[in-house]
């Protein structure tokens, strides 16, 4: 148990707006955790993946080193430094202004400013700019209650990074044309935001109790911006400030530090905000639709169920973690899947995360799926829940959940950031792990789940986000959502256009041109020759060979004195030799067909059908040459490239990597040479092949090559 | 320093002065702990490598070697409610059974290997009890068949739809299921088209032979997908418990990362040898084929991709990274392929494992030093360092179709150039607009010029490259790599104003910070980062480089003959 350095605190404005914070999440007081004790490893010591995988008890760490006020009422907290493996200190202020409070959007203009003013004329950069040219980073948090800042440093640089937060706090109001340039800056950056990742965004707005990301916009456009600043005098305050550090410096190096830095900060007095003028804001529950770009109607919709979670401070938090858990854990296993399996959407797998603002967070679970799965899901997931009322968590599954449970009520201090704004928060609420582990212990027990635990786990938003085409239903609980107001909306994007695709058409034009030309080559439908193949170390192959452009061969090869026909047809894949028949395996077929149709005429006679394209990749030096190199697009090579010599336009190297029957991928290069010209076309005489860079060699020499013309 | 494995502490956490048992140890295992203890506190020799901050611990860890900047008073414990002993107070009192987490944050870094040769380093933090683990292991160029790029990538996707003890209905039919799909598979993606290509059947009357070969695939693809339940293994993952499963690719490096309990390092520890051992790899075609068309159409999106991949291909013409710019093909490969591949990547000596978060490090060692024993696996052979050709004269290439002037230029870097330094002296030379270059740039009258580098780059290699990054708007003059190559000449008389290397150094502190803004993020970018120096020491945060020495290693790279790519049309 956190233990606190001054018993008179415990009302103080701080502790009150922290509380007042989860109060909104914290729901009904829990019951008094019983003296039921922690699992016993004894009597369960492997462990099992159902039951012990908890920590058996917490880790004893005391992060807390000292806290104090200072006259003007700031809280500071100083935390354990471990430097660890990043040498990194860290400076954070809990402010106690969020979304929720003032008008809507003016938290987010006053933040803004905060982190993002600056002041040319005096030469006062933001603090955004001075952490990071310290080497640092800043995190900004912003909730519906609070706002937590955490500069993170090199630790030798934390005084400054202490300067600067309190330089910014302390800094004078901006004038209105900064200010307006502020909210402009602040509006181009979420507008930026949404267009970039709108799922993310709409869950994250849902979350903050926004309607949607579109008003969320809306609402920091209509904001005058010198609302920032009122809002800032009125929130942003050191009586309702923590400022918490977890630095090398010693206790009273860190007082005096504050009390430089801080000393001087002084609240305004205003009168009290109008009621009206903040609103509780709750995440809404319910289908949540965004309307796809009619271009996209295609394309599966994309679904994020947004399961929020309970504050990890609120009193029943373990409890409703624990509930949470038993109906899905990461998207897997508990009820959920269970129910999704019996209403066929049991092959569907979620890609999840948890999105944490401020005070609240959720588990997000991304998909796709059609259409009509979409609403399928969203009534299972409903079913699930409603089951806890029919049928309490069994024994069995809150086991199952137990583990997860505390995994999940952690989750949200994953980054650096988060967690130590979770300690700070722990330290001021005074909750700590063995509390918590306390009450996972007591509610995996055989006594039943309480009902009123049910019904405030059912309390807690859910939502389904779905960006896919206009629904077909007027369901009550389906809402169309916007991204963006009408006039921050971009024009659809244009089709990107392939410009490499476009650059290797004249180059292949001038090749058709240059072997006889393309009404020449138009009238091409296949070719025949005759050459001899010789390979290093083994006898001289003779084959006669003749290819359509429709894919059929017929080929003779003579070894040794033994001839092998071959003739590959649509319906056959045949190879004969004395008599003997055999039907070839596609790989086989696939093999002896590729060896001709690399074949600079092949290549180009199937690009002049249009049968391939080529992409324009690179011009190389090549000795004293230069080649202008191609890549086929889509064709059943699984990579070919061709080199066309730029000054004669012919086709000198030909590359493919093919599958060889063996199921090795293979890479042949083709080496053109001595065109000369057969019924007015252009076509090589010799051909010089490497397999594999060089673990075979062949040349083949042409005594005959006749294309087949219209 | 490999560890072997009988030489390694496997002490537990020291309470009062009693030696305190284990769960996970057998007897025997238990008998070793206390001798290692006994024999450590006699001031037995170093066993396993500890770094904290950079210096190695000999004997067994200290428990509570916290550091603490300065003696705390009585009064302060007080304070803040601990009792002398609170911080190492480490036991569950009801049965004197030691725990798995606590006492954390006295821990330093521990790097060991498993016996079965896995690379493990444990990080232990303060914080939430859970343990964050990150498994790094190579994909890409390094790993994939020559030509079937992705494969590898493909590969650990897959595995984490289960094995053939998790997942399997029936292992014995579903092997044979899955053999005949991929014989079938195989078959009809390389089946020539005879029917398509000639735009109809040549031959009169009969199916052809594709039409069998896709019949055959549609009928025997259900009987493969009843033999399993792709799920069961993400299931039994979740119980165990972890959370937060996730698979990333990141330079050529997956990253499998999850978060589980203290306690439950031992049944994710059992799935992950399990995963890696066992692995029946469903589905792996269509991962290759989503990941294939994603990559393309990332490479697609991108102008610069054609001259990345240039500039990679003339740099290190005899390695396989040559090829890893090239915009993905959609290759074909058969399953023993992927399974030759899968193992290659995935066996413990290319592995590295890192655990962060708040747990007892010597119990999770001992916990680990007893799961990851022995590998099935084929030894890989080494993998082949890529070092970058020097260039005898500047080397020149073009990639048509520009639409606006680029050009990427690319030095080589001398052999152990140290990364911090020429990643600091790249950044205040050609960093963004307000680096020399940018400003440069400016005067010479480009003003809409952008600029950007990297260095050390690409990360697997081991001497990079410094590769300057340089565009411009449409209609200004097409010449710019001509331009930036004058500048680049010029700038080797260039000397940094008072100041502007510490703030680019800063700036490569705070992406560095930036990468590892917690504890799961830390585990990934040090197992990536170990993973990347396979012999070197444990990665550790960027330190201030020698600033005075920074320029004369930049006229150094800047002297030598770089490789320029424009985006050009000739």
């Amino acid at each position: 148990m956190i233990a606190r350095s001054r018993s008179s605190r415990p009302a103080s404005s701080v502790s009150l707006f922290v509380a007042a914070a989860f109060a909104a999440c914290s729901g009904a007081p829990a019951p008094t955790p019983d003296a039921t004790p922690p699992a016993d490893p004894v009597t369960n010591p492997a462990p099992t993946p159902d039951a012990s995988a908890l920590p058996t008890t917490p880790s004893d760490d005391n992060p807390l080193v000292r806290r104090f006020d200072l006259p003007n009422e700031v809280d500071v907290v100083m935390l354990r430094h471990q430097p660890g493996l990043a040498m990194s200190a860290e400076v954070a202020v809990l402010l106690a202004g969020g979304t929720e409070l003032g008008a809507q959007g003016a938290a987010d203009l006053a933040t803004y400013l905060l982190v993002h003013g600056a002041d040319v004329t005096s030469g006062r950069l933001s603090l955004q700019q001075r952490i990071e040219d310290l080497g640092g980073t800043l995190t900004v948090e912003q909730g519906r209650r609070s706002t937590f800042v955490c500069a993170r440093v090199p630790q030798e640089s934390w005084q400054k990074a202490h300067a600067a937060i309190a330089g910014a706090l302390l800094a004078p109001a901006p004038g209105r044309g900064q200010l307006e340039r502020a909210q402009q800056d602040l509006l181009a950056r979420r507008t930026a935001a949404i267009q970039r990742d709108p799922m993310r965004e709409t869950a994250m707005r849902l979350l903050l109790g926004d309607e949607s990301p579109s008003a969320h916009v809306q609402s920091v456009q209509d904001r005058d911006p010198t609302e920032a600043v009122q809002f800032q005098k009125r929130y942003f305050r050191p009586d309702s400030t923590v400022l918490a550090l977890r630095v090398p410096g010693t206790p009273e190096q860190v007082e005096a530090l504050a009390k430089k830095e801080f000393g001087s900060w002084t609240a305004t007095k205003l009168a009290p905000e109008p009621e009206s003028s903040s609103q509780k804001r709750v995440a809404p529950s319910g289908i949540v639709w965004i309307e796809r770009n009619p271009a996209d109607q295609q394309a599966p919709c994309e679904v994020e169920l947004l399961l929020q979670w309970p504050s990890q401070h609120a009193e029943d938090a373990v409890s409703l973690h624990l509930v949470s858990n038993c109906i899905t854990q990461d998207g897997i296993g508990g009820r959920l899947e269970r129910l999704m399996q019996e209403t066929g959407l049991g092959g569907l797998a979620f890609a999840p995360r948890v999105t944490t603002v401020g005070e609240d967070s959720a588990l997000v679970l991304r998909a796709e799926l059609p259409t009509d799965g979409t609403l399928a899901l969203w009534n299972t997931l409903s079913l699930a829940r409603r089951s806890l009322r029919d049928l309490p968590p069994t024994p069995s599954e809150r086991s199952q959940a137990r583990g997860a449970a505390w995994l999940s009520l952690r989750s949200s201090e994953d980054s650096a950031a988060t967690a130590m704004r979770a300690v700070v928060e722990r330290i001021v609420l005074q909750v700590d792990e063995r509390t918590m582990l306390a009450r996972i212990d007591a509610l995996t027990g055989p006594e039943p789940v309480p009902p009123a635990l049910i019904e405030r786990y059912l309390e807690l938003p859910f939502a389904m986000i779905v960006r896919g085409p206009k629904p077909q239903t007027d369901r009550k609980d389906l809402r169309l959502c916007e991204l963006l107001p009408s006039d921050r909306r971009a024009p659809p994007a244009a089709a990107p256009d392939d410009a490499l695709l476009e650059a290797g058409k004249p180059w292949l034009a001038r090749t058709a041109d240059a072997i006889g030309g393309q009404e020449l080559l138009s009238r091409v439908t296949g070719l025949g020759a005759t050459r001899t193949i010789a390979t290093e170390g083994a006898p001289d192959i003779e084959e006669t060979f003749r290819w359509s452009l429709g894919g059929t061969l017929q080929r003779s090869r003579t070894v040794l004195g033994v001839a092998v026909e071959t003739d590959l047809r649509a319906s056959e894949w045949i190879e004969s030799s004395g008599g003997k028949k055999v039907q070839l395996s596609p790989a086989e077929a696939n093999w002896r067909l590729s060896e001709i149709e690399r074949h600079p005429l092949a290549l180009l006679a199937n690009w002049q059908r249009s049968a391939m394209q080529f992409r324009m990749l690179t011009t190389r030096e090549v000795g004293d040459r230069e080649h202008v190199v191609l890549e086929a697009v889509a064709t059943r090579f699984e990579r070919l490239r061709i080199e066309v010599d730029r000054q004669s336009a012919l086709v000198r190297v030909v590359e493919a990597w093919t599958l060889s029957p063996e199921g090795t991928p293979t890479r042949a290069v083709d080496t053109w040479s001595d065109y000369r010209t057969v019924d007015g076309v252009r076509v090589p005489f010799r051909c010089s092949t490497q397999i594999d860079d060089g673990q075979s060699k062949r040349v083949s020499t042409f005594s005959r090559v006749q294309p087949q013309m219209r | 320093m490999d560890i072997h494995p009988t030489a390694v502490v496997v002490a537990t956490a020291q309470l009062g002065g009693g030696v305190v048992v284990d769960p996970f140890h057998t007897n025997d295992e238990q008998r070793r702990i206390d001798e290692a203890l006994t024999s450590s506190s006699e001031g037995s020799g170093e066993s396993v490598r500890r770094t904290a901050g950079g210096a190695p611990t000999p004997g067994r860890a200290r428990p509570d070697s916290r550091p603490i900047s300065k003696p705390e008073t009585s009064m302060q414990q007080k304070c803040d409610g601990r009792s002398p002993n609170g911080p190492r107070r480490a036991i569950l009192s009801l049965c004197g059974i030691a725990i798995a987490c606590s006492i954390a944050s006295a821990q330093s870094a521990v790097d060991f290997r498993t016996p079965d040769g896995t690379r493990f380093v444990l990080l232990p933090t303060t914080g939430a009890a859970v343990v964050h683990w990150a498994v790094a292991t190579p994909v890409g160029t390094q790993v994939d068949p020559a030509y079937t790029p992705g494969l590898a990538a493909a590969c650990a996707q897959a595995s984490l739809r289960g094995t053939w003890t998790i997942g399997s209905l029936d292992a014995e039919r579903e092997q044979k299921a899955l053999t005949d799909l991929d014989e079938a598979e195989t078959a009809l993606d390389i089946a020539p088209n005879m029917v398509n290509s000639a735009g109809g059947d040549n031959d009169a009357g009969g199916p052809s032979r594709r039409q069998e070969l896709l019949a055959r695939v549609t009928e025997l693809r259900p009987i493969a997908e009843a033999l399993c339940d792709p799920l069961a293994f993400r299931r039994v993952l979740a119980a165990a418990p972890a959370r937060d499963v996730q698979l990333r690719f990141t330079a050529d490096t997956a990253i499998l990362s999850l978060t589980t309990t203290p306690l439950g390092v031992a049944e994710v520890g059992r799935l992950l040898v399990e995963r890696r051992e066992q692995q029946a790899l469903r589905w792996v075609r269509e991962d290759l084929v989503q990941l294939q068309h994603s990559a393309a159409a990332e490479w697609d999106r991108s102008p610069m991709s054609p001259l990345y991949a240039e500039a990679l291909a003339l740099s290190f013409p005899s390695h396989s990274l040559a090829r890893a710019g090239d915009r993905p093909s959609i290759g074909g490969f058969r399953r023993d392929l992927a399974l030759a591949t899968f193992a290659k990547s995935q066996h413990p000596r290319n592995t590295v494992h890192v655990l962060t978060g708040d747990f007892d490090a010597v119990t999770v060692q001992a916990t680990l030093m007893s799961l990851f024993t022995k590998t099935s696996l084929p030894a890989p052979e080494p993998m082949a360092k890529a070092m970058p050709r020097e260039q005898a004269a500047a080397r020149r290439a073009m990639v048509p179709g520009a639409k606006r002037p680029a050009a990427v230029i690319s030095y080589a870097l001398p052999a152990n150039t140290a990364p911090t330094s020429i990643a600091t002296v790249a950044r205040w030379f050609a960093g963004g607009a307000d680096s020399w270059l940018g400003r440069e740039l400016v005067r010479s009258g480009r003003k809409t010029a952008t600029v950007a580098v990297r260095a050390p780059w690409p990360d697997t290699a081991a001497t990079g490259l410094l590769v300057i990054e340089v565009t411009d708007l449409p209609g200004t003059p097409m010449k710019l790599a001509d331009d930036v190559l004058a500048l680049c000449t010029a700038g080797r008389k260039a000397a940094p104003e008072a100041g502007q290397l510490p703030l680019a150094f800063a700036s490569l502190r705070r992406d560095f910070e930036r990468d590892i803004g917690g504890d799961p993020q830390l585990a990934s970018w040090l197992a990536h980062s170990a993973l990347l120096d396979r012999d070197g020491a444990l990665p550790h945060a960027p330190t201030t480089p020698p600033f005075n020495e920074l320029v004369a290693l930049l006229r150094r790279v800047l002297a030598t003959n770089p490789v320029v790519v424009e985006w050009r049309d000739a």
